[in-house]
């Protein structure tokens, strides 16, 4: 029960540390200059209507609650000078009216076309696409057997501009709360940023599985040795590779496994093969310097923290009396040591499984793989103004998974050491 | 008898079975037919007599005709009647994949909202314009071609008198277009008239305000009639400045003001100042002068300081004002003291230097305590002013606009008199009268009543706006017709500005695309394989973001089945993959994976030799500017740290026009080039050597006499040559300038030193201390190599310039923080920085005259030189004429000026019209264009640096059309390349070299 209670009052710190932290992150990167640098025949004011129409030009609060709640719009129907609502035309320039689609006697849909039966599409030009023909539509009358006109609307979020007397609806638009993460304005011009991030999370997470599955067994497998082999040749070397591999940063890896695997031998391809998927063979293939690079560090990491705990152990006096009490080294080592070790790496494991999400800036860029890695720096870097939309949405996503894994390894401390009782007083 | 006729008839019957049997043997003659693709003999083919040879050769495809040796056309139709030689365009069958490795791929192409460069990868080859720069027949220069256009355009302006503003005796203002009649998108759909003018409804959508809908209206010389009025229906926007719009007369005629609704407007558009923008000043606005002004309840002591904070109405920090009050001289006209007040920014730079006389009326005086003392308070000139700020604050909007009313434009008129330094605008006014400064071209005004109208701008609501009322429509299927704003000659710049697509979209994707259901119009188009359709020659068959894409040839463009085309576009597929680092590009590339490199810095010392290097020059300019504001400096001096410990740090020497000149004449162009910009080239002049002032004679400007001229003034030779002198010719004085001349640097750096002294920017008190500094502080945009390491060049460079010299010693340089990528230039507009350097302008290669905007509009990195006060004298149609600087560009700009006729160096009455827009003849344009480029120079403002210029490693199997760059086309493109290998034959080769290949 404690650890029910212990768990909740840490997801509800957790959400008023993410609330917190996401504010923070929404007024920093507004405050960040945004305004476009005047470019040569460029109308100024075309720009200011877009960041208008965007919301760029209300104070940041403001800004704020339409990007977590939306905005609520005021439909109504347009007026022109004398009061009057204006007719829509089409993209034709023909005045619009309600209409219905026309079928033949057999209840098909009848299509526009040409004198020689040829199927037009909307320019007027004759097509074969099924999927351009145009319906032939006919007027809706009204019951004075007048054709009714389609009007032309506007929408505005400030309720007092709609003329006196105008009827309109109202319309919640946009908002988080309504699953609207929004569109990107600069680095994905058009395209909705929860989409991209959804296309590109999978190969980063391919790439970190790939690699935590490469370098845990054989970090781990590489501290037991050396820990087995305490101050033996084998552990020296082990440990003077692991000195080695933790000290350089995994750019010069990167570099090194590419221009040699590559350019000097050939066996792998410069850049990863995208194309057909982050789980497809030819991914994976294509990916295996970039897996290594990757892993040499975390292979290290894990091989040094794993010798080091079941050194520890190893000396302990219960191991000695497994050994008295008949256990061979082997069973003592896997059953007492290696469990007990295991305390402190198997947080470590989970730390890497949850890290997963996180893209490499580096080794995405050198090896061309198109996850996730580069998305933050390029959100806020992003000219003329920061991709707000995109660094939110990144902002977010990783502070919630950054606090989840905080509160999952607190707990699985618990669950490996039944000694560790997480809350209880 | 019978035996002679038996044997007669024996030898008849011989000969007769010997005919036939010759024309037998003779009809089953087979003959070689050789087939050659230029020289070289690529296969034969054995053609019975008479019959006729197929033309195929086997492993290769003909494209095009073919032609006996004589270079006469072959019809394959001919029989074969003796052995012959063909010699036709082959091609190899086979896959040639043309494949490129940039370090970003384009994200979004729809062309109505692109914005990165990297778009042009998939809408260059997707889609086409209709008309497209070509080479000319002989491959030596260029020429525009119809492409999707069948023809080149016909001026029907006559046909539409009386609509789109179109009057009797209008020409040049519409034009006809004839279409391709066998056009499609690259899903095989029919592209006709309307789906262009579909296209242009869409990008001018007013929901939508597309990036690119401008271009129709606002960019280049052709603008659309009723394009930015469709764009912009329903919002209230502001245009041009109310100054710009009346030549050289600049102000508007007073009886042309109206008042509707308390609004004044001229023409029904209002007049609007916006306080952040100062228009023409090119200043932040009437906002940051106003903060020179003390809104006294809003003052607040900064204790640590002891400056003041200056709040605006809305409690606004605005700026920090110093209580320092210093004398600087005395008042000759009153013999009163001159008091300088200094003003600072928020980050404590001053802003601008004001004078006052001793009655001090113009400002208030302050306590240490921030309070008021009672002798200054309320002092008349003060209230005036606040009161006539306050007025324009209270009416601004949100965005900081004031629609003008008549007492609002008193009050700006109050508030401009009060800036420069006056109580009010009468004091202001009759001042202009006796002062020659304001009385100058525009003698015939007073300045002071008028000056506001250069902050002001024309506003207007704009009304609803029917797209049929805009001048871009369907003249059947297949013609559009265009309606100009101002009327175009069917010239160069007319079919060049119709290079475009305007725009093309495949509508019915694009329509399905756009969303507002959000409350803001987005639209996907162009975002990926599935939500685009192309019509170019290749079309897109592959994306990733971010990672690859693939084109390969379109089966549906018309180009294809055009005889013009045969031979051309041998690549058949096009790839595009991401590759971020360059080693890794070059990698690549010598695995023979990549079929370009562009050449880095670090690559050069291999490289630059090599047989597959092609060096590329652009046509843009990179400057060292700096601006030359004393009162800027000044503000700067006091609150810079001294480099060297206990020294005087002073700026004000850069005010000096000769020390500036000193600093470009000892600029070491050529090694500053060599270590930062390899590829390019010492620049001599503002304009770059590939800019071309005629493009139907396909001259270069650099290459006019008026240039060469502008050149020689700015390096001090104009002087210098002619017979007797010491060059002979004009082209031995220009081909003598190296860019660094540092002798001369160094005489001018004295002179620079005896006019400081002589102004006082050198005390006695500092020279007899000798610890003073002149201090540079050079501003960094971002903090990368390229930045950083010039700017140690460029200190180390003037350090040891001014060596032997008596700045020797004194010259300190100091690096900004990073100012940002987009908007540095900023900070050089408002002195925060002393000089940029590596800044320019993307240039129009074929327009020099419309890239003189950028020296005197907004974008200028030197707005605190007023270059409607600078005149400029150039002799046209034999009389020598008078108007500033600014006015001369703007008639550059197809706006008609008014210049003064000046005879025996004085002005006199007599003013002659002058427009050098698209339509003026060539000479006079480059005339007009070289003085005033001598004029820019010769500010040394603008210190020209290095031309932009570009070095590429060709892979082996590609052959370029043309070895010489030939500006408008290249080298061909992928059009015109050819390969000599196919993509196996390439990666067979590539193996047996070992698997790299060697480029060096």
């Amino acid at each position: 029960m404690y650890l029910l209670k212990y768990i909740l009052k840490r997801i509800g710190l957790m959400l008023l540390t993410f609330l917190v932290i996401f504010t923070m992150c929404f007024v920093f990167v507004k405050l960040l200059p945004n305004m476009p640098a005047e470019q040569f025949g460029k109308d100024m004011e075309l720009i200011l209507k877009r960041r208008e129409m965007l919301g760029y030009d209300k104070p940041i609060i403001e800004q704020y609650v339409y990007y977590l709640f939306g905005r609520t719009g005021y439909i109504y129907d347009k007026l022109d000078i004398n009061g009057n609502r204006i007719q829509s035309k089409d993209s034709q320039g023909n005045l619009l009216w309600e209409s219905r689609i026309v079928k033949d006697e057999h209840g098909n849909t009848v299509y526009k076309t040409d004198a020689d039966g040829n199927y037009l599409n909307a320019d007027g030009a004759i097509t074969k696409d099924p999927a351009l023909y145009v319906p032939v539509t006919e007027p809706i009358l009204d019951k004075d057997g007048n054709k009714i006109p389609v009007y032309e609307q506007e929408t505005v979020y400030d309720k007092s501009k709609i003329p006196e007397g105008v009827e309109y609806i109202r319309k919640g638009m946009g908002g988080i709360i309504r699953g609207y993460f929004g569109t990107s304005e600069v680095l994905y011009l058009g395209s909705d940023v929860w989409e991209i991030f959804a296309r590109k999370i999978p190969y980063t997470v391919a790439l970190n599985i790939y690699s935590i599955l490469l370098s845990i067994p054989l970090g781990i497998a590489l501290g037991i040795f050396a820990a087995l082999k305490k101050n033996k040749w084998q552990d020296h070397v082990i440990s003077t590779g692991v000195m080695i591999f933790v000290s350089v940063p995994s750019f010069i890896y990167a570099f090194l496994v590419q221009y040699i695997l590559y350019f000097k031998l050939g066996w792998t391809p410069p850049v990863a093969n995208a194309m057909g998927g982050a789980w497809s063979w030819t991914f994976f293939t294509s990916i295996i310097a970039a897996i290594l690079s990757m892993s040499f560090g975390t292979i290290a990491g894990f091989a040094r923290y794993t010798r080091a705990e079941l050194t520890e152990v190893l000396t302990n006096e219960y191991m000695l009396l497994a050994r008295t009490k008949g256990l061979t080294k082997a069973q003592a080592v896997v059953r007492h040591a290696l469990r007990n070790a295991m305390v402190v790496i198997f947080p470590m494991i989970l730390g890497e499984f949850i890290s997963i999400m996180s893209g490499s800036l580096i080794i995405e860029q050198m090896f061309s793989i198109p996850g996730v890695g580069e998305l933050y720096i390029k959100s806020i870097q992003a000219q003329p103004t920061p991709d707000y939309n995109f660094f939110m949405l990144l902002t977010g996503f990783y502070t919630l998974i950054g606090l989840s894994a905080g509160i999952i390894i607190d707990i699985s401390y618990g669950i490996i050491d039944p000694r560790i009782r997480m809350g209880a007083r | 008898m019978k035996k002679a006729k038996r044997l007669l008839a024996v030898v008849v019957a011989v000969c007769l079975l010997t005919s036939v049997m010759v024309v037998f043997a003779a009809c089953d003659k087979t003959f070689t037919v050789s087939y050659y693709n230029g020289n070289d003999l690529i296969g034969t083919e054995k053609v019975q007599s008479g019959k006729t040879a197929t033309g195929q050769v086997s492993g290769w495809s003909l494209s095009g005709g073919l032609k006996t040796a004589d270079g006469e056309d072959f019809d394959l139709k001919t029989p074969i009647t003796a052995d012959i030689s063909l010699y036709g365009n082959f091609t190899k069958s086979g896959n040639y994949t043309y494949r490129v490795g940039p370090s970003e791929l384009p994200t979004a192409w729809n062309s109505h909202t692109a914005q990165s460069a990297s778009t042009d990868y998939i809408l260059d080859f997707t889609t086409e314009g209709l008309y497209s720069l070509d080479y000319s027949e002989d491959f030596t220069t260029f020429r525009i071609v119809p492409s999707m256009a069948s023809d080149f355009p016909t001026d029907v302006t006559a046909d539409y008198v009386g609509r789109f503003g179109v009057v009797a005796g209008d020409t040049d203002k519409v034009y006809r277009i004839p279409l391709k009649t066998n056009l499609k998108f690259d899903n095989g759909e029919v592209i006709n008239a309307n789906s262009f003018v579909r296209s242009v409804r869409n990008l001018l959508n007013p929901q939508a305000a597309n990036f690119r809908a401008d271009e129709l209206y606002a960019a280049g010389d052709m603008k659309i009639y009723g394009a930015e009025a469709y764009a912009k229906q329903n919002s209230y926007a502001l245009s041009a400045f109310v100054s710009e719009n009346y030549g050289a007369e600049e102000y508007i005629n007073p009886t042309a003001f109206t008042v509707a609704s308390d609004l004044v407007q001229v023409d029904g558009k209002d007049i609007v100042m916006d306080l952040n923008s100062g228009g023409n000043w090119g200043s932040n606005g009437l906002a940051a002068y106003a903060a020179n002004g003390d809104l006294t309840k809003s003052l607040v002591m900064d204790e640590e300081t002891g400056r003041v904070k200056i709040f605006d109405t809305k409690g606004v920090w605005i700026l920090t004002r110093s209580l320092e009050e210093v004398e600087i001289g005395t008042n000759p006209d009153t013999q009163e003291p001159i008091k300088d007040y200094e003003f600072f920014d928020l980050d404590g730079n001053k802003l601008q230097q004001r004078y006052v006389n001793d009655a001090g009326t113009a400002w208030v005086y302050l306590d240490k305590d921030g309070n008021i003392k009672e002798e200054w308070a309320g002092c008349r000139a003060q209230d005036i002013y606040i009161d006539a700020y306050q007025k324009l604050l209270d009416a601004a909007d949100e965005k900081g606009w004031v629609k003008l009313t008549s007492e609002l434009v008193t009050a700006t008129q109050n508030v401009i008199a009060h800036l420069q330094g006056y109580d009010s605008v009468e004091e202001y006014a009759a001042k202009c009268v006796t002062d020659n400064n304001f009385v100058g071209v525009d003698g015939d005004i007073n300045y002071a009543y008028v000056e506001w109208e250069e902050m002001a701008f024309f506003g207007q609501t704009w009304a609803q706006y029917d797209f049929e009322d805009v001048g871009f429509f369907a003249d059947g299927d297949n013609a559009l017709v265009i309606v100009l704003v101002n009327p175009m000659e069917d010239n160069f710049y007319l079919r060049r500005s119709l290079c475009t697509d305007f725009y093309l979209v495949y509508n019915e994707m694009y329509e399905r695309l756009a969303d507002t259901s959000t409350g803001v119009y987005t639209n996907s188009y162009g975002t990926s394989m599935e939500t685009y359709v192309g019509f170019g020659p290749y079309k897109l068959v592959s994306f990733l973001s971010d990672s690859k894409f693939r084109m390969e040839k379109n089966p549906h463009w018309h180009g294809y089945s055009e005889p013009e085309m045969d031979g051309l576009y041998q690549t058949t597929a096009i790839e595009y993959i991401v590759v971020k680092n360059d080693a890794t590009r070059l990698e690549m590339f010598l695995k023979g994976e990549l079929d370009s490199y562009g050449l880095q810095v670090k690559d050069m010392a291999d490289y630059v030799s090599s047989d597959y290097t092609y060096f590329q020059d652009s046509e843009s300019t990179w400057y060292v500017a700096m601006n030359p504001d004393v009162a800027t400096y000044e503000a700067q001096q006091k609150l810079a740290e001294p480099v060297n410990q206990g020294y005087s740090v002073i700026k004000t020497p850069m005010a000096i026009f000769e020390f500036r000149q000193a600093l470009s004449y000892s600029l070491d162009r050529a090694a500053f080039n060599l270590q930062f910009n390899p590829t390019g080239s010492v620049a001599k002049g503002l304009l770059s050597s590939e800019i071309i002032s005629d493009p139907d004679k396909g001259e270069y400007y650099r290459g006019t006499d008026e240039a060469k001229d502008a050149l020689l003034s700015f390096w001090g030779l104009e002087d210098e040559w002619g017979e007797g002198k010491e060059y002979a010719t004009r082209d031995e004085a220009i081909a003598s300038i190296t860019g660094y001349d540092i002798a001369g640097s160094k005489a001018l750096f004295d002179q620079a030193y005896d006019k400081a002294v002589e102004a006082g920017y050198i005390t006695a008190d500092m020279i007899s201390s000798g610890k003073w500094e002149v201090q540079i502080l050079l501003g960094i945009p971002v903090a990368v190599d390229v930045y950083t390491k010039s700017a140690e060049f460029l200190a180390k460079n003037w350090t040891e310039a001014v060596k032997g010299t008596k700045f020797e010693g004194h010259l300190t340089f100091k690096n900004s923080q990073e100012l940002g990528g987009t908007t540095f230039g900023n900070y050089l507009r408002n002195g925060t920085v002393d000089m940029l350097w590596l800044v320019g302008y993307q240039g129009d290669q074929f327009n020099p005259y419309s890239m003189m905007d950028v020296y005197s509009g907004k974008l200028q990195y030197d707005p605190l030189t007023d270059k409607s006060k600078v005149n400029v004298d150039i002799e046209l149609d034999g009389k020598l004429l008078r108007a500033t600087l600014s006015d001369w560009i703007a008639c550059l700009q197809n706006q008609t000026i008014q210049a003064s006729v000046v005879v025996d160096g004085n002005v006199t009455t007599e003013k002659v019209s002058v427009n050098a827009g698209s339509s003026a003849p060539t000479a006079k344009r480059v005339a007009i264009t070289a003085k005033c480029e001598t004029a820019i120079l010769n500010l040394g403002n603008l210190m020209p640096l290095s031309t932009d210029a570009s070095a590429i490693l060709k892979c082996m199997r590609i052959q370029f059309k043309t070895e010489d760059y030939i500006l408008g086309i290249g080298r061909g493109g992928l059009k015109y390349n050819t390969y000599t290998m196919t993509d196996e034959e390439f990666a067979a080769f590539v193996k047996a070299q070992g698997g790299t290949l060697n480029y060096k």
